[in-house]
């Protein structure tokens, strides 16, 4: 399938096409979102939940970016730790990882504690200086803690079980990077990833945060009225351009009885790219939400 | 002082009834600090064995916080340690001994037993290995005449067995060297003290 968005070819291979899925050395299977939103299924409402906002208001045109897109054979893209947590951790945890608190925990300080180097000097630093050991206890129940709640979820955070143990390595060193431990700029990674596959995270990492996979489809009038169309509904409802534009810039649409123009209450996702965005679609289409 | 009143109502103890005792009050300033909070003021040592309290004390995990911030206890007692927050907390602390108690999530709590203390104060850092932002202090002492400074700096001990003492004091960032004191069951003794680094 070859698709053309705003001059960007996004081709998808037969490999990522529904059925075709087969898990591969190094690649995931792609599966199809499903289920309600993270916000539903706490019982939370956008206006009362920090929780996938770390997109802006419309900015004004010239201060949307685009950011370079990596390097990739056709049908892949290379992503980098930045870019997983990009797609996945920073819509609710922010481009600083700091999060909304008490609604949104920091990871900053539980990546800090992880790092043996980092707990010695602490504890140096306090005065308090502690043998090796001790240390390590501390740090491999933190590690394990993390690894546990990035795979389970905890109170408010849902589970990311679908992220590989290939994807946790190169997303791991980036969390390392983000809380300013020494070292850590030496030891980023990338992952080369079908398109369709950036697609499930960033559907998966993003848009379900607030977007239910299925749901009734709600005309554009409804957009003032509270309803987040759910993600099924946007192949249909929207065309590739639209919703590439929709999603990095925002796009006014008649919204209500009355006609007026309204760009709706969604965020921009201008840190997205439209390659990302993209496959976002591609990934929708190609793999209906359940 | 509630819990020195109510250790020293319910067991009884011989060398301290509730209306024999005298009182020790005064005010504690820490220098450059907005708050005098959190200053321990202590009776370094009363002849005497002083049994722990039979309801363990407690520290609580609330908003990435230990609270209190400061919990001074008797030596032998059992802290209670809270998780209120939706999150894991763990508690551990590198002094002394040193332990650490694991993590456990809301609701519930974990139980740690200060039995020794060669040369009161002995001071524990309590710590979480999860949040690093979070911090609080145990302070176990040799006796229950012990009061913790509210943020005006004032503090009061009752119920202190009439003699002669050293008064000390204790806070996380100041110190200041201890003071003496003559306890009397007639009137208050008044003993301030200024903390600096």
């Amino acid at each position: 399938m070859v698709l053309v968005v705003s001059g960007v070819l996004v081709v998808l291979s037969a490999s990522t096409m529904p059925g075709a899925a087969q898990k591969r050395e190094g690649a995931a299977e792609v599966t199809p979102v499903t289920g309600p939103s993270t916000i539903r299924h706490l019982g939370k409402t956008i206006e009362t939940s920090s929780m996938g906002w770390a997109g802006q208001w419309s900015p004004p045109p010239g201060l949307v970016t685009s950011p370079a897109p990596p390097p990739a054979a056709q049908g892949t893209l290379a992503l980098a730790g930045a870019d997983l947590y990009r797609i996945s951790c920073r819509a609710c945890h922010k481009p600083d990882g700091a999060g909304a608190p008490p609604e949104i925990n920091s990871i900053i300080g539980p990546i800090q504690a992880a790092s043996v180097q980092w707990m010695t000097d602490r504890m140096k630093a306090m005065g308090r200086p502690a043998d090796r050991a001790f240390i390590q206890q501390l740090t491999s129940g933190t590690e394990a803690d993390l690894q546990k709640r990035l795979r389970q979820g905890g109170h408010n955070m849902p589970s990311f079980d679908h992220l590989s143990d290939a994807e946790i390595t190169v997303l791991r060193p980036y969390l390392d990077q983000m809380a300013g431990l020494p070292g850590a700029a030496g030891r980023q990674r990338h992952i080369t990833e079908p398109t369709a596959r950036v697609g499930e995270l960033i559907v998966k990492g993003t848009c379900h945060v607030c977007h239910d996979a299925t749901g009734p489809e709600s005309p554009p009038t409804t957009a003032l009225s509270g309803v987040i169309p759910p993600l099924s509904s946007m192949p249909h409802q929207k065309t590739f351009a639209d919703f590439v534009r929709k999603v990095r810039e925002g796009t006014p649409i008649p919204a209500g009885t009355s006609g007026v123009w309204s760009r709706g209450r969604m965020p921009v996702f201008n840190y997205l790219s439209e390659q990302e965005a993209a496959a976002a679609y591609s990934y929708l289409s190609l793999y209906p939400p359940r | 002082m509630k819990l020195v009143v109510a250790l020293l109502s319910s067991v009884g103890l011989a060398i301290a009834s509730a209306d024999g005792g005298g009182r020790i009050e005064g005010t504690v300033k820490a220098t450059g600090l907005p708050s005098s909070a959190d200053a321990v003021v202590y009776v370094q040592q009363v002849p005497g064995k002083f049994p722990a309290p039979a309801k363990p004390a407690e520290m609580d995990q609330r908003s990435m916080q230990f609270i209190p911030h400061v919990l001074p206890i008797v030596v032998g007692t059992t802290v209670r340690f809270l998780n209120s927050d939706p999150t894991q907390h763990n508690v551990f602390s590198p002094d002394h001994e040193k332990y650490n108690l694991g993590t456990w999530p809301q609701g519930q709590t974990k139980d740690h037993v200060f039995g020794t203390c060669a040369k009161a104060p002995c001071t524990y850092v309590q710590l979480c290995r999860i949040h690093p932002e979070m911090e609080a202090y145990i302070v176990v002492l040799q006796n229950p005449f012990f009061a913790v400074t509210t943020s005006d700096g004032k503090y009061k001990i009752d119920n202190v067995p009439p003699g002669a003492y050293s008064l000390g004091v204790w806070h996380p960032k100041q110190k200041a060297q201890p003071k003496p004191v003559t306890v009397d069951a007639s009137k208050p003794a008044a003993v301030d003290f200024v903390l600096a680094k």
